[in-house]
């Protein structure tokens, strides 16, 4: 069992969604202050891009599962 | 007789195809959207605009990664047989979308560049067919709400729930792209 799997059965779905969407809007409010304070900041903002959109795609939208075949 | 031979072949269609069918159509839309993000590179350069509502985008932004968690709660309480809180969290998921919506519009309304200027037309393009996702997202996300109120879901059989709130939360991964790209970014 991966690490991912055993983070999801420990945790009750509610906990899961809720500390998805803690991360999400920690690093969407990160994005602002970086652009602020920041002037080439490219980089940085697509490497959290790519983190924000995984975590979307992984846990709300439930990607591994079209590996697994899961029903 | 066709018709009913066709839903009865749906019934019986494992449900991992569907899944592949609704991610592929997820890839044929990415291209889409990732042409927009590009040409916006390309016609207005790296540099950071400087007459946009930063706050208004923030805002809208956090909103939409909220409705996300509410569509996700609503999922998650089909699954659990659950059907009080299916509904309460998609009409909350369909209310945030709707204030999105109401954000991009004033956004619009008050935006101090034109659409003939190469930033709007970056802009007015990428926000019109992001929003444009999200008003049939709605549209979709209130069908379901309409087909839940009449029994039509169970924890054993949701496919039509998992598969526009799948819808939604791409349209979220878009803006997640969309609203860097538009209001933070610079090189």
């Amino acid at each position: 069992m991966s690490k991912l799997e055993e983070t999801r059965m420990r945790l009750s779905p509610a906990a899961l969604g809720l500390a998805v969407l803690a991360v999400l809007v920690m690093l969407t409010v990160l994005e602002y202050f970086i652009a602020i304070w920041l002037d080439k900041n490219l980089p940085i903002m697509i490497a959290m891009n790519v983190a924000d959109a995984a975590l979307i795609m992984v846990f709300f939208m439930h990607l591994p599962r079209l590996w697994r075949g899961e029903e | 007789m066709a018709v009913a031979n066709a839903e009865a072949h749906a019934e019986h269609r494992p449900l991992a195809l569907n899944q592949a069918g609704l991610w592929f159509f997820f890839l044929s839309e990415t291209f889409l959207f990732a042409a927009l993000l590009s040409a916006r590179f390309y016609i207005a350069g790296f540099k950071q605009p400087e007459h946009v509502n930063q706050q208004l985008g923030l805002a809208i932004t956090t909103i939409l990664i909220l409705s996300s968690f509410t569509a996700y709660m609503s999922e998650t309480s089909i699954a659990h047989g659950d059907r009080k809180g299916f509904t309460r969290y998609l009409l909350l998921t369909i209310l945030l979308g709707l204030v999105f919506v109401a954000g991009v519009a004033v956004e619009w309304s008050t935006a101090e560049f034109r659409i003939s200027e190469p930033y709007g037309t970056a802009f007015f393009s990428m926000t019109g067919l992001h929003a444009s996702h999200v008003v049939s997202g709605i549209v979709i996300l209130c069908l379901v709400l309409g087909l839940g109120a009449k029994g039509r879901f169970s924890a054993e059989s949701h496919w039509g729930v998992e598969a526009s709130i799948k819808y939604w939360h791409f349209v979220d991964v878009v803006w997640v792209f969309f609203y860097p790209a538009l209001y933070l970014m610079s090189w």
